[in-house]
């Protein structure tokens, strides 16, 4: 009895130094509450945890729960201690405090009660200060929610793989990325088949390498997600090193989604292409301009400073037939220069569907008597690709100059054969012209042969334009010429769309 | 006078040619002025009369753009031939439109002494023919 009543108004904790000492180690406080009143004793330890200096203040139940208890905790702490007198189920929480200084503080409270035989029911309980935990705990979080956001925002997400045991981990990002669910756990083996065909060895090689070697790797390549679509990744690994032996046991790495900057790019560099070779037919054009031009307003005046010279009549009037001709040269190269202009800029032109067909008998018809004359024969074949997407004119012009030149540059001591045929080579269709005549020495005039005004066979009626021409028609709208030749053996051209 | 020069003009331009010519024979710069439209036609000519000093140019007028070889081929011909010619010949280059590169690829052959832009006027055919 004795025993029971000094229980009731002075518990052990507040005289037992064993108490007092573990209350100092474990930043606790212990305190003691009964079922049926409302007295709380506490002890010196309890009273400093939430800032009052030793026993200066007057502590009941409820001044506890109505004053220091954070507002939003106070009912799950009511519950949970009713819980304890009740069932004995133990009363563990996380809660908030108000100190003395005003401040609401996070403690830990835990406690169980005693229950003595035929008595009121006392519940032992302590505060720990788990304050600066609990801060860096929210610290934490919020960090780690920033990063997410950041990853989120930029694409970016992480990974780790290690080998013993092997494991690979995917950051939630990087599961986005690859289209697949949040949890997503794969081996690296499904990891690496995401990428594409041609960059699997690559992106196998440089993890190999970083386990092995231990050299980080840097790659831009791409991969085919869960649902089909195919995008540019950066994928970045550095070797993990075991803190105390220094041996590689993983990488990690960063994943990013670099689609969009890689379609710019991309795009940019393609651009750059056509600028490139835009400027360079510019300056093609400027030069021969400038000489051209210039080649006949020399003569102009030239001739004029004769005339003021010449004595002889019979001279005077071929120096007159001379100007006559100064001006039609004149005039043809512009027409020339306006052909090659409007070449350049009509690429808006549209293109229809051609018939090859009709197309080649235009030209038969319009070369007639040339065909006739040389006895040659055109072999014409166009069942592998019988249309083509093209603007008209520019097909006939084309096809006219092939067959034109090669009936003017065919051997005199060879029946000349014409092969027109056309085929499709990746998906794209090509037209070739080949024939059996004099042919032209690439190795000497390769680089000329496409150029204006160039003819390699001193032919009176060559002009040396047409396949300038051609060449122009084509590439304004896309497609690539080449030329393959022997001399004596023969010419083949190759036009693909 | 300068009677027994002898001139060549080559180049494939018909008027150029005339024109130019016909102001040699009216100024009398020279006695005679050839012209080969093609640098083939040239170097055949250089080729079979190498020993005979008097049917070797003095002075020889050169385009550099024509159709086949250029004058610059023309120029590399000349230079393997020039040791075994009787005699020697000043080249003059021309052009419709001088660019700097070729200027300065004229200066590395002692026997080119001069490159010239179109037209010929009589002032520079007086001053190529005094020296």
């Amino acid at each position: 009895m004795r025993s029971m009543n000094k229980n009731l108004e002075h518990p052990d904790f507040l005289e037992n130094e064993h108490f007092k000492l573990l209350e100092q180690a474990l930043h606790a406080g212990l305190f003691q509450i009964s079922e049926n009143n409302d007295n709380l004793i506490c002890s010196p330890a309890f009273c400093e945890l939430l800032g009052y200096p030793n026993n200066t203040i007057n502590l009941s139940k409820s001044f506890f729960f109505d004053q220091l208890v954070f507002p939003a905790d106070k009912e799950i702490l009511l519950k949970a201690i009713q819980n304890n007198f009740q069932s004995g189920k133990h009363c563990l929480l996380e809660i908030q405090l108000l100190n003395k200084a005003g401040a609401y503080k996070w403690f830990k409270i835990a406690g169980n009660t005693k229950q003595t035989t035929g008595g009121p029911a006392y519940m032992l309980c302590s505060i720990t200060d788990i304050n600066e935990r609990v801060e860096q705990k929210i610290a934490l979080q919020k960090s780690e929610h920033l990063l997410e956001e950041a990853g989120k925002m930029a694409r970016v997400g992480v990974w780790e793989l290690y080998t013993n045991p092997p494991l690979l981990t995917w950051s939630k990002e990087v599961c986005h990325i690859h289209e697949v669910p949040d949890n997503f756990t794969p081996d690296l083996n499904t990891a690496i088949n995401f990428y594409s065909p041609p960059a699997i060895p690559i992106i196998q090689q440089a993890v190999n390498d970083a386990l092995s070697l231990g050299t980080p790797f840097d790659l831009e390549l791409k991969i085919c997600t869960a649902t089909q679509k195919e995008i540019w990744v950066r994928a970045l690994g550095k070797p993990i090193l075991d803190k105390k032996s220094k041996k590689i046991i993983g990488v990690r790495g960063v994943f990013q989604d670099i689609n969009e900057q890689k379609e710019k790019e991309l795009a940019i560099n393609e651009s750059t292409k056509i600028i490139t070779s835009q400027n360079k037919r510019l300056v093609n054009f400027a030069h021969i301009v400038s000489h051209n031009l210039r080649a006949h307003a020399a003569n102009l005046s030239l001739t004029l400073e004769l005339e003021s010279d010449e004595t002889d009549p019979v001279e005077k009037t071929e120096l007159q037939e001379n100007l006559r001709k100064i001006s039609a040269s004149l005039n043809e190269t512009i027409t020339h220069l306006t052909d090659l202009v409007v070449a350049q800029t009509e690429t808006h032109e549209i293109k229809k569907r051609v018939p090859l067909d009709k197309a080649m008998q235009l030209v038969e018809d319009v070369l007639q008597a040339e065909i006739r004359e040389s006895s040659a024969t055109l072999k014409v074949n166009f069942t592998k690709c019988k249309e083509i997407d093209f603007v008209p004119a520019y097909l006939e012009s084309i096809l006219l100059n092939f067959t034109s030149n090669a009936l003017k540059y065919r051997n005199p001591n060879v029946p000349l054969v014409i092969t027109i045929e056309s085929d499709i080579e990746a998906g794209k269709p090509i037209l070739q012209v080949s024939d059996n005549g004099l042919g032209i020495d690439l190795t000497k005039h390769g680089e000329q042969i496409f150029g204006m005004y160039k003819t390699f066979h001193g032919n009176a009626n060559a002009r040396g334009i047409g396949l300038f021409m051609t060449k122009n028609q084509v590439e304004s709208l896309g497609g690539k010429i080449s030329v393959e030749s022997e001399p004596n053996k023969g010419t083949a051209f190759k036009i693909r769309f | 006078m300068h009677n027994k020069l002898l001139t060549f003009l080559i180049d494939d331009d018909e008027i150029f040619v005339f024109a130019t010519k016909r102001l040699i024979q009216l100024k009398n710069f020279c006695k005679d002025v050839y012209h080969f439209s093609t640098v083939a036609e040239a170097i055949a000519y250089f080729k079979n009369h190498k020993k005979n000093p008097d049917l070797i140019p003095d002075v020889v007028f050169i385009d550099i753009n024509l159709k086949a070889e250029t004058g610059w081929d023309f120029i590399n011909h000349y230079e393997e031939l020039s040791s075994e010619l009787a005699k020697e010949t000043h080249i003059y280059m021309l052009s419709a439109s001088l660019s700097h590169a070729d200027l300065e690829k004229a200066t590395q052959y002692p026997f080119v002494k001069g490159f010239l832009n179109k037209p010929l006027s009589k002032e520079n055919l007086a001053q190529i023919f005094a020296s």
